[in-house]
C-alpha cells in the first residue's frame, strides 16, 4: 500500500507543477524576490524533512506504526476518489439510460 | 497531544545537545557512553568529501563531445574539444610540457595555422598533433576543469553568455602517458580544491600571464596571444563566467580574433607591436561586470594596467531603478516603525517599476530578447515556488517512508556535535524492556486510531448518498 501511496503522492506532484507552470514561471521571471520567498517555504519543509525521520525516531515510532501511518494516508486519499468516481460513473449510466 | 510531543521531542533534542557539548568540552562520556560515541575526545571532526580528481577529459559529457585534437604553445599546450554554440559542454585545457621544444619555442607538433569556425564548430587550433601522430611521451597535467554544463544563462542574438564553473588543482602533477589519442585515458590524480572565480572580488589581484609568440620559422606572420588568469589567492565561492575580447584602438585590426569564452585568448596580426585593449567580462546572476586591461604589447615587453572596472547595468535592459530593491532593503530595528512604512512604501513602489516594465518590454523589445521570449526560454515546470509550496507537505510525507534515521551534526561554537539516533544507540541499549512496551502501546494506538477511521470510512462508502471525498489538508 506504500507504493499506492507513493504513486499517489507523485500524481499530486505533477499535476500541482503542470497546472501551476504558468504561474510560477511568471513569478520566476518578473518576481524573483517572490520566488525566492516561495522557494524559502519549502526550503522549510526540505530542512522539516531532514530532520523528520530523526525525530520520528526519537520519539521511537515503529516502523510498523509508520507504515499503518501511510497506508492510512495512502487509502483515505485514493479509496474514497475512486469508489466515488465509481458511483458517480453509475449514476451517469442510470440517467443516461432509458 | 501534538504541544505536548513537540515539547518533549525539543526537551530531548535540548538535553542531548547540551550532554554532547559538555561531553566535547569535558569528556565526560564517562556518565554516558553514547555521548562519548558521538562527540567525545574533542569532538569529531567534520569530513568534507573532496571533489573528484580532474580527469584528462570527459569524453562521456554530452553527446556532442569530441576531443580530436591536442594543441601547443611553447611548453604548454591545450586539449581541447570542438564546442558548439550554443550548446556548450564539459572543456578541460591541460599543460602538455615534454612534447614541446622550449629552446626553440617551436613545438614538433603539426602546424595548423587555421584557426577559425568550421560550421558551427569552433576549432582553436594553434598546434595540433596528427592523429596519427601517436609516439612518444606526453606528460600531462591537467590544472582546470571547465564544465559547461548547464551554463547558458544569457542569450541575447549571437551572443551567449556562459556561467562557467572552474575546478582547479591545488599544484600541477604530471602524468606521463603514451597517448592512443584516445585522450579518455588521460588521468591526473592529485589534490583536488573547488575553486571558482569569484568575480566580486577585488580583480586587480588577477594576474593576467601575457605570453606572445611569433611564428618565425613560417612563412605567415601570425602572432598568438596568450593570456592566462592566475586565480591564486581570490575567493572562489561562485560560478561566474569570463570572456576575453580584444581590440585595438590604434586602429591595425588584426584577422581572426578569437573572442573565447575561456581564460585565454589568441589573435593573429601582421606586425609585431601592438596596443592592445583586453576586456574581460565577469557575469555575476546577470549583471555583466566589466574589467579592462590595456596592454602595451610588443616585442620586448608585456606591460597590461588596470584601466577599468565598473559595473554595467543588466544585460538586456534599461530598467528603472528596480534593481533589487526588495533584496537591498536595509534591516530596520523592530521598534522603528517608520523604517517599516518607508521599506513598506519602497517594496510598493518597486513592484509598480516591475510591472510597468514589463509591460515596456513586452511592447517595446530591447535587442533580440524580450521578456515574452524570456518566459517561454525559461519555462520550465519545476522552477517556481509556488508548486513546491503546495506539493512540500506531500514530500514530507514521503519523505517519511523513505528516508531512515541519519545522525545530525550540529555546530555550536566551532565544536561539531553529533545527535545520534537514539532508537538504536540509547533507548535499545538501556532500555530495551521498556522500549519495546512502550512501541507495542504506541503501535497499538496508532493502528487502533487509523483503522476506525478507516472502518468508518468504508462504512461511509456502504451509502449510496455518500460522497465525500478526503483530501489532505495543504
Amino acid at each position: 500500500m506504500n507504493v499506492l501511496a507513493t504513486i499517489f503522492i507523485n500524481i499530486a506532484t505533477t499535476t500541482a507543477q503542470v497546472l501551476l507552470a504558468p504561474i510560477n514561471s511568471y513569478i520566476f521571471n518578473n518576481f524573483p524576490s517572490l520566488n525566492d520567498a516561495l522557494i524559502s517555504i519549502a526550503s522549510l519543509f526540505n530542512l522539516i524533512s531532514t530532520y523528520l525521520n530523526y525525530i520520528v525516531d526519537a520519539l521511537g515510532i515503529p516502523q510498523v506504526a509508520l507504515d499503518v501511518i501511510i497506508f492510512y494516508y495512502g487509502f483515505i486519499l485514493t479509496v474514497p476518489l475512486s469508489i466515488y468516481v465509481i458511483k458517480i460513473s453509475i449514476k451517469w449510466y442510470h440517467y443516461l439510460m432509458p | 497531544m501534538i504541544k505536548s510531543i513537540i515539547k518533549k521531542v525539543i526537551i530531548i533534542v535540548s538535553v542531548m545537545t547540551i550532554m554532547s557539548f559538555l561531553n566535547s568540552k569535558f569528556d565526560i562520556g564517562f556518565i554516558l557512553p553514547v555521548f562519548a560515541e558521538s562527540g567525545g575526545g574533542g569532538g569529531a571532526s567534520l569530513v568534507q568529501e573532496k571533489p573528484e580528481p580532474l580527469i584528462g577529459v570527459d569524453t562521456t559529457s554530452g553527446s556532442s563531445t569530441t576531443i580530436n585534437e591536442m594543441h601547443g604553445l611553447y611548453s604548454n599546450a591545450f586539449i581541447e574539444g570542438s564546442y558548439e554554440y550554443p550548446e556548450f559542454f564539459m572543456f578541460q585545457y591541460g599543460i602538455l610540457s615534454s612534447q614541446c621544444n622550449e629552446s626553440s619555442g617551436l613545438c614538433p607538433l603539426a602546424y595548423t595555422p587555421s584557426p577559425g569556425y568550421h560550421g558551427n564548430q569552433l576549432y582553436n587550433n594553434i598546434f595540433s598533433l596528427n592523429s596519427s601522430d601517436t609516439s612518444g611521451v606526453y606528460t600531462y597535467a591537467s590544472n582546470i576543469k571547465v564544465d559547461f554544463d548547464d551554463s547558458i544563462k544569457i542569450k541575447n542574438g549571437n551572443h551567449y553568455s556562459l556561467l562557467i564553473e572552474f575546478t582547479r588543482t591545488s599544484g600541477i602533477t604530471f602524468l606521463t602517458h603514451t597517448p592512443s589519442l584516445s585522450l579518455s585515458t588521460l588521468n591526473v590524480s592529485s589534490d583536488v580544491s573547488s575553486t571558482l572565480i569569484d568575480a566580486t572580488s577585488n580583480l586587480s589581484n588577477v594576474n593576467i600571464v601575457w605570453n606572445r609568440f611569433t611564428s618565425d620559422d613560417r612563412s605567415t606572420n601570425w602572432a598568438y596571444l596568450l593570456v592566462e588568469f592566475d586565480i591564486d589567492n581570490i575567493d572562489l565561492n561562485n560560478i561566474y563566467l569570463q570572456e576575453l575580447y580584444l581590440t585595438f584602438p590604434d586602429g591595425d585590426n588584426p584577422t581572426n580574433v578569437q573572442p573565447l569564452p575561456l581564460n585565454y585568448l589568441m589573435f593573429a596580426n601582421g606586425s609585431s607591436s601592438h596596443e592592445y585593449d583586453v576586456d574581460v567580462y565577469f557575469i555575476e546572476n546577470g549583471d555583466i561586470q566589466f574589467n579592462g586591461w590595456n596592454c602595451d604589447f610588443s616585442t620586448s615587453t608585456n606591460s597590461c594596467y588596470f584601466s577599468d572596472n565598473y559595473l554595467l547595468p543588466d544585460y538586456d535592459y534599461t530598467y528603472s531603478s528596480d534593481i533589487a530593491v526588495f533584496d537591498n532593503l536595509p534591516v530596520c530595528s523592530d521598534t522603528d516603525i517608520i523604517c517599516h512604512i518607508k521599506q513598506a512604501f519602497e517594496m510598493i513602489k518597486a513592484f509598480f517599476v516591475r510591472v510597468s516594465n514589463y509591460f515596456r518590454d513586452l511592447l517595446a523589445p530591447n535587442g533580440n530578447v524580450t521578456i515574452a521570449q524570456q518566459y517561454f526560454d525559461t519555462f520550465h515546470l519545476d522552477d517556481g515556488g509556488l508548486s513546491s509550496v503546495i506539493t512540500a507537505p506531500l514530500n514530507v510525507i514521503e519523505h517519511l517512508d523513505a528516508d531512515s534515521c541519519s545522525p545530525i551534526t550540529l555546530s555550536l561554537l566551532n565544536t561539531p556535535i553529533v545527535l545520534p539516533c537514539m532508537s538504536s544507540t540509547f533507548y535499545e541499549v538501556y532500555f530495551p524492556q521498556v522500549f519495546n512496551i512502550y512501541q507495542l502501546v504506541l503501535t497499538g494506538f496508532v493502528t487502533y486510531y487509523c483503522f476506525l477511521h478507516i472502518f468508518r470510512i468504508i462504512r461511509g462508502l456502504q451509502s449510496p448518498d455518500y460522497d465525500k471525498v478526503e483530501e489532505v489538508d495543504l
